[in-house]
């Protein structure tokens, strides 16, 4: 069997892994922008080449006999690459572009579950510019996100609190800018709105996958990745700098009860786009949760592929000794068996963390083209592994490509456990030009775990009082000359 | 006694609300120092410069602080007059700009700290500059740095006795301040991260990195959670307000005075007596009324801190005439102020027993770490017993904590407690 895996980050790397792993050992095939360096070594060829462009996928698949595509990165479902080759006899792991407009406009998602009625619904705007955005925030000193109103990787989201009435003159410059920024990412999406804004919402983060092939959907372990570039929940946001699962299927902050509403907002929100394109999804889709404090299970955005670093720990945690490999998950997903399929995860408690050069997020200039020195054989030694990010290969050497360069994955019992068997093999990692990689020390430390506790804590019990008194959906405001409003939701 | 506060904005439109945001921090943080307020930035590779020798309350100017404009900067407020600006925090040193709460142990203080600072940083990534330096000066410090290119520096002494932490304000902002309340003031939602003792971080546009000197020492000052610190505030994790409630109920467990009601003296003694009532059931009633919402105790002169205690301590008649009272306060150091107010309330307001109990043990010592004790023979707790100062203060009975209550109260091991000042030894001290 011949796989072609498009893209080329830290997450690929896991797939191209995983599927190697699989009994039905496929041959790989890889396309991508940057030669991955572990990429390199799985597939029987690397071509370079634009994983967004439908022609040049099909032409890569018919040369080299692919069975079927795997989409990496959501960018592939957004150019509607699934749909050219599923046109050519080709069939894809990976939504459709109509289907993957789920994670491409927010404003899309929030309007489906509002005329679904599905749970998880939040107050949101979207707004056509940006000055309509910022004199809407002017008017309602609430805490507010602004977003741009499709995926862009998590760039331009900006949270302005209003909350404190005395910060409001220092903020409203940041409003502006906010708002700009929102729609400056917003605008290449070809969207209707360019600025979305939605109440902020406060509690744990967590994503949850889901494999589907348009009627089964097959539950993995919850993961939660650290947006924050720095220790301590601080610094700018991040594309992920390391993520916790388990042990087990849920993690210690995030119960079954927590839950329960995340799998029915996920399918019920699938079907109904489902129905509106009269398509199957094929492929992964991931629920990016909020265990909000009053709102219970919100999502953020919806992922239409394996969130990164995130589909690093349920890949790694499959159990294909008791149940089906990844290759077997991805043909059953493709051929909509998925029903038929053992899908078993181990009950072990994994951590990932990225390796990024200083720099990253905020100056890509200075985070690229640093020569980058890994030792590999150390790190599996400590019984962790190594998947390849943002790196090319080079005449034989590893150079950075200004984005997180490699993800360190470990497990064991516990979460503090796996933490620390990454902190032992960090020193591993360097740049040999003398520039600086840094990485979070705190992602699945108990320190963090016991932080992430109380704040679901808190929201469980805020969100228990909220739905009792039938307010999840409803909000109620009293502004002075105007009077009580009621917004239903 | 100062606090300082310091401020990294991570995106460049936080160029004309940074300044307004430590200026809000530093409001947060008047309790530490009420004579003086300064802020300084980087921008542009030079330092902007705001200092008012007022509360922070009154030197806060939005349209002057919207001009100091920056992504990065420090500030501090603090306990002491100066003659020369130059002296008012942060100071100015060889391009490094410093608020400090605490005492280098250094010739020249706090200049020679940020000299040997500057020195370190020509040769040293910032943290490890921070931490060399941290290594060679002794005393009892925390110290929120600035370069002109827009690193902030920060970290504590060996010992960790004056507090520091920071914190994340959204995805926008690094934030270091003395205590945390301030963080609460800018509205920062997330939990609070401590420095440790001999700590030092490094923030700066792109990265956020830290080293810390070898150290299993740990002296944090009892002073500070019985008295200094805002009772929002957590020092080292321990939460201040918890501590203050601790305090109380111990006072009840070991002192239960028979009486009618308990009464708290302004500000930082209302919870002691709460948690006094909480657990003896003797109801508690606010005794004094405030005039002014300074806070006495930190004033420069004896002249200022009277007045201050004064306007603070207005004896209600109403609500303790013809009862027995229970008065706790957080401290006794001369002893003056609470035998004149005693002495007002026997003659005007008509109290029967009048009892004293203190949420701290004795001071009997000056403290080396800038905390601001008067000399030592001015502290009647060093000569006098306890039944010597009940007589003196015209109180029926009189009642301390130990150092061992204290350090139980607040959750710490007695050695990890700097107690100097009221036992008059200053471990590890070199």
């Amino acid at each position: 069997m011949k796989i072609l895996l498009l893209g080329d980050g830290a997450r690929e790397h896991a797939i191209g892994h995983g599927l190697r792993k699989s009994l039905t050992t496929p041959e790989l095939y890889c396309l991508g922008a940057h030669r991955n360096p572990g990429l390199l070594r799985l597939a029987k060829e690397f071509a370079t080449g634009n994983v967004e462009d439908p022609k040049d996928v099909l032409e890569c698949a018919i040369k080299f006999g692919a069975d079927y595509v795997v989409a990496g990165p959501e960018a592939v479902n957004f150019a509607g690459v699934p749909d050219a080759l599923e046109r050519e006899g080709i069939p894809c792991f990976g939504a459709k572009k109509c289907l993957a407009e789920i994670e491409r406009s927010k404003v899309l998602l929030r309007r489906i579950m509002q005329k679904e009625g599905i749970p998880g619904r939040i107050r949101y705007l979207a707004f056509k510019n940006k000055d309509e955005a910022e004199a809407y925030a002017k008017l309602n000193p609430e805490n507010i996100v602004f977003k741009p109103p499709g995926q862009v990787g998590g760039k331009g989201v900006r949270l302005v609190e209003g909350d404190k009435v005395y910060l409001t003159s220092a903020t409203e410059g940041i409003k502006k800018s906010a708002a700009e920024t929102a729609e400056k990412f917003g605008n290449p999406l070809g969207l209707e709105e360019k600025v979305l804004i939605e109440e902020r919402i406060f509690g744990p983060e967590f994503t949850a996958h889901f494999f589907c092939d348009g009627n089964t959907f097959v539950a993995t372990p919850l993961v939660q990745d650290n947006k924050h570039a720095f220790d301590g929940m601080e610094g700018p946001e991040t594309g992920g700098m390391g993520s916790v699962a388990g042990p087990g299927m849920h993690l210690p902050f995030i119960t079954d009860e927590d839950t329960q509403k995340t799998r029915e907002i996920v399918e019920k929100t699938i079907r109904a786009i489902q129905k509106v394109a009269s398509e199957k999804y094929r492929g992964v889709v991931a629920g990016q949760m909020i265990l909000g404090t009053g709102y219970w299970d919100v999502p953020l955005e919806f992922y239409s592929r394996f969130g990164d670093p995130e589909g690093v720990n349920v890949i790694n945690m499959l159990n294909i000794e008791e149940g089906a490999s990844l290759e077997e998950i991805f043909s059953a997903t493709i051929s909509g068996k998925l029903n038929t399929l053992k899908i078993k995860f181990r009950p072990v408690a994994s951590v990932v963390k990225a390796f990024a050069p200083d720099g990253y997020p905020l100056s890509k200039e200075l985070a690229q083209n640093h020569p980058l020195v890994v030792d590999e054989a150390k790190i599996l030694k400590k019984g962790c592994s190594v998947f390849y990010g943002s790196v090319d290969s080079q005449n034989g050497q590893m150079i950075t490509k200004g984005s997180r360069g490699l993800e360190i994955y470990a497990e064991a019992e516990n979460l503090p456990e796996a933490s620390s068997s990454i902190e032992a093999v960090a020193s591993c990692i360097s740049l040999s030009d003398g520039w600086r990689v840094f990485h979070r020390s705190d992602i699945g430390t108990e320190q963090l775990l016991k932080q992430w506790m109380e704040i679901a804590e808190d929201a469980r019990e805020a969100s228990r009082r909220r739905e009792a008194k039938g307010l999840l959906y409803k909000r109620v405001d009293f502004i002075p000359g105007r009077g009580k409003i009621e917004y239903e939701i | 006694m100062p606090g300082v506060f310091g401020l990294r904005a991570y995106y460049e439109d936080w160029v004309n609300s940074t300044s307004r945001f430590i200026g809000y921090g530093l409001i947060g943080l008047q309790h530490r120092g009420q004579e003086s307020f300064g802020i300084v930035t980087a921008y542009d590779s030079k330092f902007k410069v705001y200092k008012c020798q007022k509360q922070a309350r009154d030197a806060f100017d939005e349209r002057k602080l919207g001009r100091i404009p920056g992504c990065v900067g420090i500030g501090a407020v603090s306990i002491y007059k100066e003659k020369n600006r130059k002296n008012v925090q942060p100071i100015i040193e060889n391009g490094l700009a410093l608020a400090y709460d605490g005492r280098f142990q250094l010739e020249d203080g706090a200049r020679e700290f940020a000299r040997m600072l500057g020195k370190e940083l020509e040769r040293n990534q910032p943290e490890q500059a921070g931490a060399n330096a941290i290594e060679k000066v002794s005393g009892g410090y925390a110290f929120c740095a600035l370069t002109k290119d827009g690193t902030i520096i920060f970290g504590r002494d060996k010992r960790g006795v004056k507090p520091l932490s920071h914190v994340g304000l959204g995805f926008d902002n690094g934030l270091v301040s003395s205590e945390t309340c301030a963080f609460n003031v800018v509205g920062s939602k997330s939990p609070p991260q401590y420095v440790e003792p001999g700590e030092c971080y490094a923030i700066s546009r792109y990265s956020k990195k830290k080293c810390k000197v070898e150290t299993n020492d740990r002296k944090l000052c009892a002073f500070e959670c019985v008295y200094l610190a805002n009772i929002l505030s957590k020092l080292d994790g321990f939460a201040i307000s918890a501590v203050r409630r601790r305090i109380g109920k111990r006072l009840a467990e070991k002192y239960p005075v028979s009486a009618d009601i308990v009464v708290g003296v302004p500000e930082t003694a209302r919870p002691f007596a709460l948690a006094y009532s909480n657990a003896t059931g003797i109801p508690v009633e606010e005794g004094f009324a405030r005039i002014l919402g300074e806070r006495s105790a930190i004033k420069p002169t004896q002249f200022e801190r009277e007045v201050g205690v004064q306007l603070k301590l207005n004896p209600i008649r109403e609500v303790t005439a013809r009862k027995n009272v229970i008065v706790i306060d957080d401290s006794v150091v001369r002893g003056t102020t609470v035998r004149k107010t005693f002495k007002f309330m026997r003659d005007y307001c008509g109290v029967k027993d009048l009892h004293l109990l203190v949420g701290s043990p004795k001071i009997v010592a000056r403290c080396p770490y800038g905390t601001e004790v008067p000399g030592e023979d001015e502290l009647i707790a060093r000569h006098l017993s306890d039944r010597e100062i009940a007589e003196a203060i015209g109180a029926d009975s009189i009642g301390f904590l130990t150092v061992e209550d204290l350090a139980d109260c607040i959750g710490i091991s007695l050695e990890e407690l700097c107690t100097g000042c009221f036992t008059g030894k200053y471990q590890g001290e070199d």
